[in-house]
């Protein structure tokens, strides 16, 4: 192996590490925003939910008062 | 017959097993990079999210049907209004424990994003990780006493 054969290698080798450096820069990169994507998506699924569970809680209640009444008034 | 190698060649290996082992190292940093403390956190922030809508959701489906029961149930009126008011007490629970969740969260991510953007130490991270898992099985557990088994987290 000359001088020229380890410039070649050095070279080809450098490029490859790069490359790699590059691509995992950019997987990792990628992961990074799809894992915000998903976070803000289930904060926002998860703040409708909130905004809501009390309305949601207070119809059931209001069912089942419904129910009692009309079980007893009609008793009655 | 195996060619003598001569000293350029000795020296082109041992570049090349440094170069190698720089590509190794390379690839150990990007891993260790991919695995870091403010996409653990982002995760877990999502994971919470996911659990905790999961669960009230199934609470929801479940609140109406066994209010319906106790109410169908009652001897009469005063013992049904109590039945319904004992339940609706260990409820508030389960109310209280899912809003201290989605606060907790958003903390949280208020958090990430200081640390994101260098104003707060990584260090904290994995505490906050570790109060919210325990929010949520707090969550489940106050589930689980106003009724409802979802098993654990």
């Amino acid at each position: 192996m000359d001088t020229v054969d380890i410039v070649d290698l050095v070279a080809a080798i450098v490029g490859a590490v790069a490359k790699a450096g590059t691509q995992a820069i950019a997987l990792h990169g990628a992961n990074v925003e799809a894992v915000k994507a998903a976070m803000v998506a289930a904060l926002d699924e998860q703040r409708t939910q909130i905004m809501t569970i009390d309305a949601d809680l207070a119809a059931n209640d209001a069912a089942a008062d419904k129910e009692l009444h009309d079980k007893f008034d009609k008793g009655q | 017959m195996i060619p003598r190698r001569r000293s350029t060649d000795r020296w082109g290996w041992l570049l090349l097993m440094a170069l190698v082992g720089l590509l190794m190292f390379a690839g150990a940093v990007s891993l260790a990079g991919c695995a870091d403390p403010i996409m653990a956190t982002r995760s877990a922030i999502a994971t919470a999210s996911s659990v905790q809508h999961d669960a009230v959701d199934q609470f929801k489906a479940w609140d109406r049907p066994h209010q319906l029961e106790l109410a169908r149930a009652a001897a009469d009126m005063t013992t049904g209004a109590a039945a319904l008011e004992q339940y609706r007490d260990k409820r508030k629970a389960v109310v209280a424990a899912a809003k201290d969740l989605y606060a907790s969260n958003r903390a949280a991510e208020v958090a990430t994003n200081m640390v994101e953007a260098g104003l707060q130490s990584k260090d904290k991270l994995p505490a906050i990780v570790g109060a919210l898992m325990k929010q949520v099985n707090e969550l489940l557990q106050a589930i689980r006493l106003a009724g409802l088994d979802l098993g654990g987290f």
